[in-house]
C-alpha cells in the first residue's frame, strides 16, 4: 500500500496515476486470488467493449440495437456471476427436487466477484439510460473496474461518481490525512473488535443449541449483531480511507444502521450502495413495468428485491429466507404499519428495529435451516437461563468486556465527537491525530501477536 | 500546525514501511529459529527457494523474459504466497516484544472479568485455551472431553489391538497407559464441562480389552500426584513420573521376560539449580510464571549404540547435561533437549548378553523411558507414529526380529486418537 501511494504521486502525469492503480488492484488481487486473475480480466474486456458498441449504437440512435447490447451486457455479467457463485446451488436444488444424481465439482468463488459484475452490470445500464458516456480509456475503465480498495468488498460504485476522480487525480495532504484517520478507524474496528468477537460467536453458533442457556444465546445474537456490522464497515472504512489517500471519493455504505427507527430505515443506513443498486437498476424499473398493477405492486416488488438481496449475498436457502424475511417486512411496512410506527416513542420504534434485525441475523448466520428452531428456543428460555453449555465451558468469558467498544463504535456519539474535533482543529485535532497513532500501533500489535482473519463479506 | 499534522503522517507511513524498511536495513539473514515457540520461523530466501533462485541467476544471465515468466509463476503460486505472509509474520520486528506486550494486555482483561467471579482457575490468554490455575501455581490444558465420539474412537482402537492380536500370537503385547490431569477426576475445570472425562475413557476401553494384552495403568489419585509425577509449566512427566513408569513397566514386562537384567540403579537424581524449566505452557502463554525445577536421574548404563532415523547419534543427549553442557536461556525446552527430539525411529542396540527384541510405540513421554527399557534388551525399536506415518506392523516384524510390543502413552497414544496412533498392521 505504501509503494503504491508513493508511486502514485510521484508519477508526474495524471494518467500514469490511473495506471499505477490499475495494475496494483491486479497484483493486489493476483496476490489474494491468483487462479482467478481471468475472470477479472474478462470481465474489464466484456464491459469495455459492450460499453464502446452500446455507445455508438446511442450515437447513431438505433434504439433496437442499443437495447440488444444493454440486455447482452447485463445478461453476460449475470452470466458470469452465475457460473461462478450458483450453478452449485442450482444444481444441488434440482438434486433435491429430481431423483437425479448430479456429478459436479463446486468451483472456488472469485473474489470480489458478487461487487466486479454489479459494478459492470451499473456501467452498462448508466451508459444506455445516458445517466454517463462510455470510457474510451482501457486504463482508466480497468482502474475503475477493479480498483483495489473497493474490489473485495465494496462500496459497489457507480462509474459517474468516480469518473471525475479518475480524471483528474489530486493530490491533496489533508485528504490524505483524513484518509489515514478513516483507514486506521477502520482497521482497529476489524482486528480489534470484530475479530475478538469473532472468536465468541464461532464458539457459540458451532455449539449444540439445545444445550444453550437464553443467556449465551443472546449473548451471541448480540456478539454477532455487532460483529458483521464492525467486520464490514471497518472494511469500508479502510476502503474509503485508501481511497481518499488516492484522491477518489467512494461513496458511504453505513450510516449506523443499528440506530434504524423501522425496517426500511435500516436498509437505507446498511450496505447503502447495494441497497442503491437494487432499487436504481430493479426496484424502479419494477415499478415503471408493472405500474398499471393496482394492487400490492409496491409489496410485491420489495419481495421480488429483497429475494434477490439474499440470494445475492449467498448461494444457500438461509440467504434466500433472509432476503424474504426482509421482503416481508418491508411490504408489511410498506401497507400503512410504516406510519403507524412512526407515531410510536423513538424508544419502541428503535426496540422494534433492532429486535427484527437481530432475528435476520439468525437467518444469516446460521447456514442450516433446521437448526433455527434450536437457537429461537434457547433465545426464549426453553433451556433456562443457563444451561450444560457455558461462557466458562466455551472459554469466551473475557469476551464479553469487547461489547462495550463495540457498541461505542456501532452508534453515532463517539463519531461525532470525532468530527466536532475534525471541524474545531486546533491541538484538539492534533491530540486526536496522536490518538489515531496510538489506535494504529495498538492494531499492529493485535495482528502481529494474534492473526488476521479474513472479512465476512468477501465470501460474498 | 500543519507541520505537525505532516509530522504525524510521516509517522503513520512510516509505520507501515517499517516491515520492508527493517528487512532492508538490517540486510541479514533472517531468524530462522524461534526458541522461545520451539518451532521454525518463516524466512524466504533465495537458497531455500529453487525458483527464485533460479530466477535470480536468470537475471544475472541477462535472460530477463525467462527470468520474469518464473517470478509471475512464483508470485500467482498460493504456496509461495501462503509462506510470504507468514515470513511477513515471523520475521516483524520485534515480534516477540509485541506478542508478550499483547498476552500481558490478554492477562489484565481476562483477570480483570474473573475478579468477578472468584474463580482461582482462569485461562493463562487469550488464544491458547491453556488456563492458569491460582491455587497450585502451574498451567492446566483444558480437559478432555468424553462422548460419543471418544467411544466410538476407543471401539475402533479396540479392533485395532484385535486385529494386531490375532495377526500376530507369538508376540508379547504390552500396554502402559499414564493417566494426565485432562482425563482424571480431578482436573479443576471438570465441574464447568459437562462432558468432562473424568476418567471415564479409560474405564471404558479397559472394559473392552481384548484378552492376551498385558495391560499396567498409572491412575493418578489426586491433584497432589498430578503435582509430584508431572512439570507445573509443561504437559510431561517429570523425574518421579518417568521412574514410577519405568518401575511399573518393568515390573510388566519381567513378567514374561524371565531372564530379565535387574532393574537399572535409577535412585540417584540429579538436580540443575541454574535451569529455570519454562514448558510448553509457559512458552505458548508467556505466563509470568515461576519455571520448574529440572531434575533428571542419572543411570549407569551398559554399553549401546544409538541410532535415530538411520543416523548414528555417539551418545545419548542427556551426557551433554551431566557434562554440564546445557543452555540456562529462558524457554529452552529441557525436556526434548535432554530426553531427545522428535525421530520416526529410534533404534537402541546394548552389550547386555541379552538375546530379546523389543518395539516401543509412543509419542515424547516415551523418550524419557527409551533407554532405560532398552538396557534390558539386545535391540529395541522405538517407534513414534506421529513421524513415521507409514508404519505397518506386519511390514516392521519383516524386517526387524521383534520379541515384546509395548505401547506407552496417554489416552490419545493408547486408545483416543484415530488420526496419528492407530497401529498400521
Amino acid at each position: 500500500l505504501p509503494i503504491v501511494l508513493i508511486l502514485f504521486y510521484i508519477l508526474p502525469r495524471k494518467g500514469w496515476r490511473n495506471l499505477v492503480l490499475a495494475l496494483s488492484s491486479f497484483g493486489f488481487f493476483a496476490w489474494a486470488d491468483p487462479t482467478h486473475i481471468h475472470v477479472l480480466l474478462v470481465s474489464i474486456i466484456l464491459n469495455y467493449a459492450l460499453g464502446i458498441l452500446l455507445g455508438k449504437t446511442q450515437d447513431n440512435e438505433k434504439e433496437k440495437a442499443a437495447k440488444t447490447h444493454m440486455w447482452i451486457g447485463v445478461i453476460l455479467n449475470l452470466l458470469l456471476l452465475g457460473f461462478y457463485k450458483y450453478t452449485g446451488f442450482f444444481l444441488d436444488t434440482i438434486e433435491a427436487i429430481l431423483p437425479v444424481t448430479i456429478n459436479y465439482t463446486k468451483r472456488a468463488l472469485p473474489l470480489g466477484i458478487s461487487f466486479f459484475t454489479f459494478s459492470g452490470i451499473s456501467y452498462i445500464l448508466d451508459i444506455y439510460n445516458e445517466v454517463n458516456r462510455p470510457e474510451t480509456n482501457l486504463i482508466r475503465f480497468s482502474a475503475y473496474l477493479v480498483m483495489f480498495p473497493k474490489l473485495v468488498q465494496g462500496p459497489i460504485t457507480r462509474f459517474i461518481q468516480i469518473k471525475d476522480d479518475l480524471l483528474q487525480p489530486k493530490f491533496i495532504p489533508l485528504r490524505i490525512m483524513e484518509g489515514a484517520r478513516r483507514f486506521v478507524g477502520g482497521l482497529a474496528k476489524k482486528v480489534i473488535l470484530a475479530d475478538s468477537l469473532s472468536i465468541a460467536t464461532n464458539k457459540i453458533f458451532a455449539a449444540n443449541f439445545n444445550e444453550m442457556g437464553a443467556g449465551l444465546a443472546w449473548f451471541g445474537l448480540i456478539a454477532y449483531t455487532l460483529q458483521i456490522y464492525l467486520d464490514f464497515s471497518g472494511y469500508t472504512d479502510m476502503a474509503i480511507g485508501v481511497g481518499q489517500m488516492l484522491g477518489l471519493k467512494l461513496p458511504e455504505n453505513f450510516n449506523f444502521p443499528y440506530i434504524s427507527r423501522s425496517i426500511s430505515d435500516f436498509w437505507r443506513r446498511w450496505h447503502i450502495t447495494l441497497g442503491a443498486w437494487f432499487r436504481t437498476y430493479l426496484f424502479i424499473p419494477l415499478e415503471f413495468a408493472r405500474k398499471k398493477e393496482k394492487h400490492f405492486r409496491q409489496q410485491s416488488n420489495l419481495l421480488i428485491v429483497f429475494l434477490l438481496t439474499g440470494l445475492w449475498h449467498g448461494a444457500s436457502w438461509n440467504f434466500v429466507i433472509w432476503g424474504a424475511y426482509y421482503g416481508l417486512i418491508l411490504a408489511i411496512e410498506a401497507s400503512g404499519f410504516g406510519k403507524k410506527l412512526k407515531r410510536i416513542t423513538p424508544f419502541l420504534q428503535h426496540t422494534y428495529s433492532i429486535i427484527l434485525i437481530m432475528i435476520g441475523w439468525i437467518f444469516f448466520r446460521i447456514v442450516d435451516v433446521q437448526e433455527w428452531g434450536s437457537f429461537f428456543g434457547a433465545l426464549i428460555g426453553l433451556n433456562g437461563w443457563a444451561n450444560s453449555i457455558t461462557f466458562r465451558s466455551l472459554n469466551i468469558l473475557f469476551h464479553i468486556p469487547f461489547l462495550i467498544p463495540s457498541i461505542l463504535f456501532s452508534l453515532p456519539p463517539l463519531h461525532r465527537l470525532g468530527e466536532k474535533i475534525r471541524i474545531k482543529g486546533g491541538k484538539a485535532l492534533l491530540l486526536l491525530d496522536f490518538g489515531y497513532l496510538a489506535l494504529f500501533l495498538f492494531t499492529l500489535i493485535f495482528i502481529v501477536s494474534k492473526g488476521f482473519t479474513a472479512f465476512m463479506y468477501a465470501e460474498f | 500546525l500543519k507541520k505537525i499534522f505532516s509530522f504525524v503522517l510521516t509517522i503513520f507511513f512510516l509505520l507501515i514501511l517499517a516491515v520492508p524498511v527493517l528487512w532492508v536495513v538490517k540486510g541479514n539473514e533472517p531468524q530462522e529459529v524461534s526458541l522461545v515457540e520451539a518451532r521454525n520461523l518463516a524466512a524466504i530466501k533465495p537458497a531455500s527457494t529453487p525458483n527464485l533462485q533460479r530466477a535470480l541467476n536468470l537475471i544475472n544471465e541477462k535472460k530477463y523474459f525467462d527470468a520474469a515468466k518464473i517470478l509471475i509463476d512464483l508470485y500467482t503460486n498460493v504456496s509461495f504466497i501462503k509462506n510470504f505472509e507468514r515470513v511477513v509474520s515471523d520475521q516483524f520486528p520485534y515480534r516477540m516484544s509485541i506478542i508478550e506486550f499483547s498476552k500481558a494486555l490478554d492477562r489484565w482483561i481476562i483477570k480483570f472479568v474473573y475478579s468477578l467471579t472468584d474463580d482461582p482457575v482462569y485461562p493463562a490468554d487469550m488464544t491458547s485455551d491453556i488456563y492458569y490455575d491460582s491455587i497450585n501455581d502451574q498451567l492446566l490444558d483444558p480437559i478432555i472431553r468424553f462422548n460419543a465420539n471418544t467411544m466410538e474412537n476407543i471401539n475402533l482402537r479396540i479392533e485395532n489391538y484385535e486385529n494386531l492380536l490375532n495377526l500376530h500370537p507369538e508376540k508379547n503385547f504390552y500396554l502402559y497407559y499414564h493417566q494426565n490431569i485432562e482425563d482424571s477426576e480431578y482436573h479443576p475445570l471438570n465441574p464447568y464441562f459437562p462432558e468432562a472425562d473424568k476418567g471415564q475413557s479409560i474405564k471404558y476401553f479397559e472394559n473392552r480389552l481384548p484378552e492376551g494384552i498385558n495391560f499396567e495403568k498409572f491412575l493418578l489419585t489426586g491433584m497432589n500426584d498430578h503435582l509430584k509425577y508431572y512439570y507445573r509449566t509443561d504437559h510431561h512427566w517429570n523425574v518421579n513420573g518417568i521412574l514410577r513408569a519405568y518401575e511399573e513397566i518393568y515390573g510388566m514386562l519381567s513378567r514374561n521376560f524371565h531372564g530379565i537384567s535387574p532393574i537399572l540403579d535409577h535412585n540417584q537424581i540429579v538436580n540443575f539449580p541454574d535451569i529455570e524449566f519454562l514448558g510448553r505452557m509457559a512458552r505458548l502463554t508467556f505466563y509470568p510464571i515461576e519455571g520448574d525445577n529440572f531434575s533428571v536421574e542419572l543411570v549407569d548404563f551398559p554399553p549401546y549404540e544409538l541410532v535415530m532415523d538411520g543416523n548414528t547419534i555417539k551418545e545419548m543427549p542427556r551426557f551433554d547435561y551431566y557434562e554440564g553442557n546445557y543452555s540456562t536461556v529462558p524457554y529452552v525446552n529441557h525436556y526434548n533437549e535432554f530426553y531427545g527430539n522428535v525421530a520416526g525411529l529410534t533404534e537402541y542396540t546394548f552389550e547386555n548378553g541379552s538375546n530379546r527384541n523389543l518395539l516401543i510405540i509412543g509419542s515424547s513421554y516415551r523418550y524419557a523411558l527409551d533407554p532405560l527399557l532398552a538396557s534390558h534388551y539386545n535391540k529395541t525399536f522405538c517407534v513414534d507414529l506421529r513421524s513415521y506415518r507409514d508404519f505397518s506392523l506386519s511390514g516392521f516384524l519383516v524386517s526387524h526380529r521383534v520379541d515384546d510390543i509395548l505401547i506407552v502413552g496417554e489416552n490419545n497414544v493408547l486408545f483416543q486418537d484415530t488420526a496419528y496412533w492407530m497401529i498400521g498392521e
